[in-house]
C-alpha cells in the first residue's frame, strides 16, 4: 500500500515537473529570439543593412558625398544627410525599396525632434538646423532630404507654436515653391 | 497532448494571438519569421488619431475601407498568404516574363508573375509547390507569394533597426502588386496588346528630371503600389498617437516622402484629380 502511495507521488511529481519544464520553455522569449543564420550559405549572405548605407554602393555612379549639416548650426554638423547621387545609387541597387540612408537620416532628425519637444531652447538651435536643410540650393541637396526636414520644422512649430510659428512661415517663403507643395500633401490628406 | 495541457491551464490564447494568416517557408530563419509575425500583430494594434473635419479626401479610409489599422492589415493579408525565401532560380518558373531579376530587392511579388503566366499560357490550373508538401493553386492575382530578395535582413540586430511600421508598408506594397484592378482582355492574352500597367501595378521606368531618373521605380498610372504604400506611411507618420515609436515616425515619413515622389503627377493624384482608389480585383478576360 506505501509502495503504491509512494509510486503514485513519484509519478505526479515526474508530470509536474514536465509539465512545467514544458510551459517554461513556450513562454521563455528566448525560444522565439533564436539567432539563426540564413542557410550555411556566407557567401551569399546579406550584408548587415548598416554597411549598406555606410559604403559606397556596388553600382559606382558616384561614391555617396554626406552633405554636412547647415553652417548655421555646428552642433548638428554630426547629422549627415545623403546626397543626391547616393540616393539614386541605392534606388538603382533596388528600386521597390526606399534608400537606407535616406531612412537612417529621417530616425536621426526624429531622435533629435524628441529632445527639440521637451525643451525650448533646444527646439530653437534645431529648428535652426532645419531650416539651414530645407532651404539648401537643389543642386546639392535631394528633394526628399529637403522634404524631410520642412515637414520636420512645421511639426516643431505645431508643437512650440508661440517660439517657431512665425520662423516656419518665413522658412516657407524661402524655399522653392515645388518643395512647399510637395512637403503640403504629404503632411495633409486635405 | 502538450497544447491540450497548455489549453486547460488556459495558457492555449498565448499561442493563438501570435497566429496570422500568413503562411512562412520552412527554410525561412526564425528570426525573419519572428520579425514579420511580430510586425503583423504589432501593426494591428496602432491608433491612429486624426480630426475628421480636417480630412477631405480620407485616403486612408477610401484605401483600406476603413479607419483603422486593422482596416490597412485586413487588406494586406487578403493579398500577402505565401513568404519565401530567396532563391536565385525564381526566374526559371516565370519564362514568360522578360525580367525577373529580384537579386537585389528587398521583396518581390511573385505569386502576381506566376498568375500572369499562368494567363498568358491559358492553362486552367497552375499549381506552384512553394515547398515540399505545399502546393498553391494559382487562381487568382490574390495569391499572394512574396519572395525576399538577397537583400532582406537575416540577422536580428538588422532586423531590429527595421520598424513595423516600414516593414508593414513592405507587405502593403507587395499587396497592391496582387490587385488586377484594370480587366486583362483577350488581346492581351493574344499578345496584341501589352499587359495593362493597373493589373499587378507594375513599375515603369522614372522619366528625364526625376531624381531617380531611369530606374524602374516610378508609378506612371493613378493608386499604384508606391501611391497605396504612402497612404500608409502617411498615416503613420502624421497620426499615430499610441502604440507606435519615434522610430515608426520618423522611418514612416523617409518612407513617405519617398513612396510619394515615385509617385508621377503626385500633386494631382493627392488633391483628389485623378479620382479616388480602385482597390478591386477581377480575373475575367474581357
Amino acid at each position: 500500500m506505501n509502495r503504491l502511495f509512494t509510486h503514485r507521488i513519484a509519478a505526479v511529481s515526474v508530470i509536474s515537473v514536465v509539465i512545467a519544464y514544458g510551459i517554461l520553455s513556450i513562454v521563455s522569449p528566448a525560444d522565439s529570439l533564436i539567432i539563426e543564420p540564413i542557410e550555411p550559405r556566407p557567401v551569399k549572405r546579406p550584408r548587415p543593412v548598416a554597411t549598406q548605407v555606410s559604403q559606397a554602393p556596388r553600382v559606382q555612379v558616384r561614391a555617396p558625398v554626406p552633405i554636412s549639416a547647415p553652417r548655421l548650426d555646428p552642433e548638428f554638423r554630426e547629422i549627415q544627410a545623403p546626397s543626391p547621387e547616393a540616393l539614386k545609387a541605392e534606388v538603382e541597387q533596388d528600386p521597390h525599396q526606399t534608400p537606407l540612408s535616406l531612412i537612417r537620416y529621417s530616425e536621426e532628425l526624429g531622435q533629435h525632434m524628441d529632445l527639440a519637444a521637451e525643451s525650448d531652447a533646444y527646439a530653437e538651435k534645431f529648428f535652426r538646423y532645419l531650416e539651414g536643410c530645407a532651404a539648401m540650393d537643389e543642386r546639392d541637396s535631394a528633394l526628399p532630404v529637403r522634404a524631410i526636414c520642412l515637414i520636420n520644422a512645421r511639426k516643431l512649430s505645431e508643437t512650440k507654436p508661440e517660439l517657431l510659428a512665425g520662423g516656419f512661415e518665413n522658412l516657407t517663403n524661402r524655399v522653392t515653391e515645388d518643395l512647399v507643395l510637395f512637403s503640403e500633401d504629404i503632411d495633409s490628406e486635405e | 497532448m502538450f497544447k491540450f495541457i497548455l489549453s486547460i491551464l488556459g495558457l492555449g490564447s498565448c499561442l493563438c494571438a501570435s497566429a496570422h494568416a500568413i503562411e512562412y517557408h520552412p527554410k525561412l530563419p526564425s528570426t525573419v519569421r519572428w520579425a514579420f509575425s511580430s510586425t503583423v500583430s504589432h501593426s494591428h494594434k496602432f491608433k491612429f488619431e486624426s480630426d475628421p473635419k480636417k480630412l477631405v479626401n480620407n485616403w486612408y479610409s477610401q484605401a483600406f475601407g476603413g479607419p483603422s489599422a486593422t482596416h490597412a492589415m485586413n487588406y494586406m493579408e487578403e493579398r500577402v498568404k505565401f513568404i519565401l525565401p530567396y532563391r536565385d532560380d525564381y526566374h526559371k518558373f516565370v519564362t514568360h516574363l522578360a525580367v525577373w531579376d529580384d537579386r537585389g530587392h528587398f521583396a518581390a511579388n511573385f505569386g502576381m508573375s506566376i498568375w500572369m503566366a499562368k494567363m498568358q499560357d491559358r492553362r486552367d490550373a497552375l499549381y506552384f509547390t512553394a515547398w515540399p508538401g505545399r502546393k498553391i493553386r494559382v487562381d487568382s492575382p490574390h495569391v499572394g507569394i512574396i519572395t525576399l530578395g538577397s537583400k532582406f535582413p537575416t540577422w536580428k540586430q538588422e532586423l531590429d533597426k527595421i520598424s513595423p511600421a516600414l516593414l508593414t508598408s513592405v507587405l502593403i506594397h507587395e499587396a497592391r502588386h496582387s490587385d488586377c484592378t484594370g480587366r486583362i482582355t483577350q488581346g492581351v492574352l493574344d499578345g496584341r496588346e501589352p499587359w495593362p500597367k493597373d493589373c499587378g501595378h507594375q513599375h515603369e521606368a522614372c522619366p528625364p528630371g526625376h531624381p531617380y531618373e531611369g530606374v524602374m521605380a516610378c508609378d506612371h498610372h493613378a493608386w499604384g503600389a508606391f501611391a497605396v504604400q504612402w497612404v500608409w506611411l502617411n498615416q503613420v507618420s502624421l497620426y499615430c498617437k499610441f502604440g507606435c515609436s519615434t522610430l515608426d515616425r520618423s522611418q514612416a515619413l523617409a518612407n513617405a516622402v519617398d513612396a510619394k515622389l515615385r509617385v508621377l503627377r503626385s500633386n494631382e493624384l493627392f488633391a483628389g484629380k485623378l479620382g479616388s482608389p480602385n482597390m478591386s480585383n477581377s480575373v475575367e478576360v474581357r
